[in-house]
């Protein structure tokens, strides 16, 4: 996907999730997402198909984009700057919604401490 | 639907993308053509064609086409995904199916499967065999969806269809080739006798399965395009007659005259064929296509005219339908023109009162309540 618009929009605690009835599968090589809804496919790059993959309702953008900067060996900063713009693309195309950071429950918290 | 002739320009395509022409220019056809294509399922076919032309990718339409090729790359990798999986299931389990349609023609005669629109899954199996396979495409998450009456489908070819709703996969399990109580029910080339003789072993990503014999598809592909002919994606049928005859230049035509001559299949048949052929989309022996147009009575000839002038508008050239051409007189004149007015003779050469002979009438009786076609154990 190309990006457009400033960089950064999106919320850092929030969590971008994708949309339950929207289906996706790699076709050779790259990550197409068929939206029937609206009758529309997408096709993302390397860059928001990492991200795309992650969109599960339990990363958040900077945690995301850390994760790119590991795997594709670039510097957080142009890995946050990417993360942004593709989820805001896959945001304004409809395919993802953001959720705010799962807040954990008191016994998941007990036992993380424990 | 659009208006305008550009009939010409997606009979461009169908030469172009299936007989290995690729070279046409996007200008060749105006907007309402390049929307028609895509609707009546021939984006992929399309964008294939003029994929030698530079100028293409900057249409404005560019896009249209280049979505409906992503969106037919996904379904075909989906069912074919799909195939495989269902194949995999059935190794041990219930017979190599026979693929149909779509999932059969996609992988053996298209250069590239996605070129194959696909709405579902077509294969067909002995009757004895469909109860297990049934099951096991139950326990592989399918379920059952249909809008019509359970009992329509006791005498129908196929089961209920099947939809897995994570995929969105259709599957259709066929226990005949045609429904017993059509048209085409009685005709002894889709009888189980003459089927079993033109199976034929194949492999579908590396997994063994049947399909049918090249002069069978023929047929069966003509007949299933004639009987279920709408407006829209009217036109697939003819990609594959091109594509399954470009790539089979060794067809048995005689087999196949023999077969029709007298069936209700011969009117199908002569009519794509001989549209296919006045376009240039194929190329038979002119003895072969003379032989076609001598089988048909006076009737059919005189009325292929008026088939190919439907076949022009509608179909190919897309246009809308009116206040006297509405969409449900098209349907009702496009029956009239198939509806055969004498028995079948059957294939194995049967003529006139033998076919008509009250043995014969019982036969056909009888094919109505066995769903799966007269005397069979298909």
């Amino acid at each position: 996907m190309s990006t457009t618009g400033p960089p950064g929009g999106a919320r850092p605690s929030a969590c971008p999730r994708r949309r339950s009835d929207v289906r996706a599968r790699a076709v050779e090589g790259e990550m197409v997402v068929l939206d029937r809804q609206r009758q529309l496919v997408h096709q993302l790059n390397q860059t928001a198909s990492y991200v795309w993959e992650r969109c599960d309702g339990e990363h958040t953008v900077p945690t995301i984009a850390r994760d790119l900067a590991g795997v594709f060996e670039v510097d957080l900063q142009s890995a946050e700057t990417d993360v942004a713009n593709a989820v805001r693309q896959l945001e304004a195309a409809g395919l993802v919604e953001m959720a705010s950071a799962r807040v954990p429950a008191p016994g998941e918290m007990q036992r993380r401490i424990s | 639907m659009n208006a305008g002739p550009h009939g010409s320009g997606l009979i461009a395509v169908l030469r172009a993308a299936c007989l290995g022409q690729p070279g046409l220019p996007m200008t060749a056809l105006d907007e309402s053509a390049v929307r028609w294509a895509v609707e009546t399922g021939l984006g992929p076919l399309l964008a294939r064609a003029v994929a030698h032309d530079p100028q293409a990718a900057t249409s404005p339409l560019w896009p249209l086409v280049q979505g409906a090729n992503l969106t037919a790359r996904y379904l075909a990798a989906e069912h074919i995904d799909a195939m495989t999986q269902i194949l995999d299931a059935f190794r041990g389990a219930a017979p190599p199916p026979v693929l149909l349609k779509g999932i059969s023609l996609c992988d053996q005669h298209y250069p590239e499967p996605h070129l194959r629109p696909m709405r579902d899954i077509d294969f067909l199996l002995e009757a004895g065999a469909i109860p297990s396979a049934e099951s096991i495409l139950l326990g592989l998450g399918y379920r059952q969806s249909s809008g019509r009456p359970a009992a329509f489908y006791d005498g129908h070819h196929h089961s209920s269809p099947f939809v897995h709703p994570d995929t969105g996969v259709w599957v259709d399990v066929h226990r005949a080739l045609v429904a017993a109580g059509g048209a085409l029910g009685a005709d002894r080339i889709f009888g189980a006798e003459n089927l079993e003789t033109q199976l034929r072993w194949s492999e579908f990503r590396g997994r063994r399965v049947r399909r049918l014999s090249d002069e069978l598809q023929i047929v069966h592909l003509a007949c299933h395009w004639a009987c279920g002919l709408r407006a829209v994606g009217g036109m697939v049928a003819m990609a594959d007659m091109a594509c399954l005859l470009k790539n089979s230049p060794a067809v048995d035509w005689p087999r196949i005259l023999e077969w029709t001559d007298g069936s209700a299949a011969a009117r199908h048949l002569g009519l794509l064929l001989t549209y296919l052929q006045k376009h240039r989309i194929i190329q038979l022996p002119p003895e072969i296509l003379r032989r076609i147009y001598r089988m048909q009575t006076a009737f059919a000839r005189l009325t292929f005219g008026i088939g190919h002038s439907l076949l022009d508008r509608y179909v190919v050239d897309g246009r809308d339908f009116g206040t006297l051409m509405t969409e449900q007189n098209f349907n009702r004149v496009w029956r009239r023109l198939i509806l055969r007015r004498r028995r079948p003779r059957g294939c194995g050469g049967r003529r006139g009162k033998e076919a008509n002979a009250p043995g014969q009438r019982a036969r056909r009786d009888e094919a109505r309540v066995a769903p799966s076609g007269p005397g069979s154990s298909w």
